[in-house]
């Protein structure tokens, strides 16, 4: 069974990209993410058909471009959390959909 | 506020040049190609940018003088000192998608009989033979399941009769219409009721045609295309099901009208190769579009191994070529259009649902439409009616007979259903550009993986829309043609 293992500097990559990337790709390969130091290995096993160098080196390749886009994802979410939770509470606010209750239970 | 910006705005565009800050909206982008992605926003309206352009604008490096910036403003994709009424537009459109979770249940599908006289081997209900009367529906199971419709939220009440072959029972079908009305017409509030007999047509005479007229009750029909085709799928006694619905289909028109009857189609195995001439036909009958549609993995489809017979991939190829076909007769003038893509791009290219049962997030399982079925059982879509013929009772939400409205809707089968089909909290959908033209299906999911969610990297589900999402957008970007085109099937 081919094993091959990803270093990502935990500086630069959160590990909820990495999962993110690992799951975009679980239909051709199966991963293990751990923590060493300041960095996340991930131990990565090839599934099915890919399993030719050419084949693996792709797929290496599309999970790295993969997380390198979770990233970019998890950045603009932080930065935009303000903005879409206003735009949702004035989306919904005339709705009817928020009761009394639960609007008390978030002050 | 205007919505034009003032005099000063355009006096000296230097001062805009030096002042490039801009915030970020919310937005999801996908990969569209190598080179290209998706940008959708909150709202969701698209976009389609270099890689370059994006990880520039995501950082905040985007100049403000290039043509992609002003177009991602344009779009509520970012907000600058001059467009700070960005987030205000934007949440109006989320509003206005958002509209139908408020007005709920608005189809109610009545299966009147399982009984038919047809033996389809890729039929999705597993009908049963004409003579056994136990498949039909009571009397008293419709009265109850026009009270339980009657209390929908729904301004706008569609009740649609399906079988087997509903018209075997359509002594039941006037007893629904008649009752429906006189209870609308004693409500405090009353409804926009309409009416929709589903019927192969074989066996429509005057009577029911008088009625129809009568009641304003639309017909749909299913041609599956070309006499050979049409008749090989659907098999009946005599073999003559494409001479009956074809001949029905003109007996409707000349009673009721042109636009009272449409039609669907079914992809089998053998309609793989008759793309153009399925098209064709629906020209010759003067139809103004057609649903290419796939099989459903329910029922005799599933018994007959139908559904099977090809993968995803073919399929797509079959429906690509059909809408290739579609557009070079829109080309030569031929005005035609392909419905399920038409669908999409009301999604894509409006801020109004079209609240498609497949494409709704949460999912429209009995927010979108509820099933009542022959024996009073009350099912959260019609597939999940098609589930239960096959032994899995999943979605089976109650009763007529013996559950109220509230014990129905509150059913903890169909909340986790809902709860589960959030698409914003689903893997992978979350971060997805696609996610505001796509739904979510838990009863297709749940069917083919015992899931309700599915992992997405192995849906078929996913797989076929996403293709055909990325399809769309590719041929609007390359071709201005079509940009027109679709944003006429939009709208």
């Amino acid at each position: 069974m081919t094993v091959t293992t990803l270093k990502f500097d935990a500086e630069i990559y959160s590990v909820l990209a990495i999962e993110k990337g690992c799951y975009r790709l679980s239909d051709v390969l199966s991963s293990v993410i751990a923590k060493d130091g300041n960095d996340f290995l991930v131990e990565i096993t090839f599934l099915g058909k890919g399993k030719t160098t050419e084949g693996m080196d792709a797929t290496l390749a599309r999970l790295k471009n993969e997380i390198l886009d979770q990233n970019l994802r998890e950045k603009i979410k932080v930065e935009t959390a303000a903005t879409r939770n206003l735009i949702l509470a004035y989306a919904f606010s005339r709705t009817g959909l928020i009761s009394n209750d639960s609007a008390k239970v978030h002050e | 506020m205007s919505k034009f910006h003032p005099i000063a705005f355009y006096e000296n565009p230097s001062d805009r040049l030096l002042n490039p800050e801009y915030d970020l909206l919310p937005f999801s982008f996908s990969e569209l190609d190598q080179a290209r992605y998706v940008l959708t926003n909150i709202a969701g309206q698209y976009f389609v940018v270099s890689k370059e352009d994006l990880h520039s604008f995501a950082n905040h490096k985007l100049p403000s003088t290039s043509p992609t910036y002003i177009d991602l403003r344009a779009r509520h994709f970012l907000a600058d000192s001059h467009s700070r009424m960005a987030p205000d537009l934007l949440a109006i459109k989320l509003r206005t998608r958002s509209e139908r979770l408020a007005d709920f249940t608005s189809l109610h599908i009545f299966v009147v009989t399982l009984r038919c006289e047809h033996s389809c081997p890729y039929c999705q209900v597993s009908r049963q033979s004409e003579d056994k009367e136990t498949f039909d529906m009571s009397v008293s199971q419709a009265n109850a399941s026009l009270a339980i419709a009657m209390r929908s939220p729904a301004k706008n009440l569609k009740i649609e009769f399906q079988g087997g072959e509903s018209l075997l029972n359509f002594e039941l079908i006037k007893h629904i219409v008649i009752e429906a009305k006189r209870l609308n017409e004693n409500a405090v509030e009353s409804k926009n009721l309409g009416f929709v007999i589903a019927t192969n047509l074989a066996i429509i005479t005057d009577e029911i045609l008088h009625f129809c007229k009568a009641h304003d009750i639309y017909i749909s029909t299913s041609l599956d295309g070309p006499k050979a085709l049409h008749n090989k799928n659907r098999p009946r006694p005599g073999g003559d099901s494409y001479e009956r619905v074809t001949a029905g289909i003109d007996r409707v028109r000349n009673y009721l009208g042109r636009e009272k009857v449409s039609a669907l189609m079914t992809t089998t195995e053998a309609a793989l190769s008759q793309v153009k001439e399925i098209i064709n036909e629906y020209l010759d009958r003067n139809f103004n579009g057609i649903f290419l549609r796939p099989l459903s993995p329910y029922g005799f489809a599933i018994k007959t191994k139908s559904y099977r017979a090809y993968n995803t991939n073919r399929w797509l190829d079959f429906y690509f070529e059909g809408l290739e076909y579609i557009i070079e007769l829109n080309r030569q003038g031929i005005e035609f259009r392909e419905h399920y893509a038409a669908t999409i791009l009301r999604k894509m290219l409006t801020s109004t649902d079209p609240g498609y049962v497949d494409l709704m997030s949460p999912a429209g399982v009995a927010v979108g439409a509820i099933v009542y079925n022959y024996d009073g059982s009350v099912f959260a879509s019609d597939e999940s009616r098609m589930l239960a013929e096959m032994g899995d009772q999943k979605f089976r939400l109650g009763n007529v007979s013996d559950n109220s409205y509230e014990e129905i809707f509150l059913n903890e089968t169909l909340l986790e259903a809902l709860d589960d089909s959030f698409a914003q909290s689903v893997p992978m959908c979350t971060d997805c550009a696609f996610e505001p033209f796509c739904g979510s299906d838990p009863v297709f999911h749940w069917g083919q993986h015992r899931d309700l969610v599915g992992r997405k990297t192995e849906s078929e589900f996913c797989q076929r829309n996403m293709r055909i999402f990325k399809y769309l957008i590719e041929k609007m970007e390359s071709d201005r043609f079509v940009r027109s085109l679709f944003l006429k099937w939009a709208n």
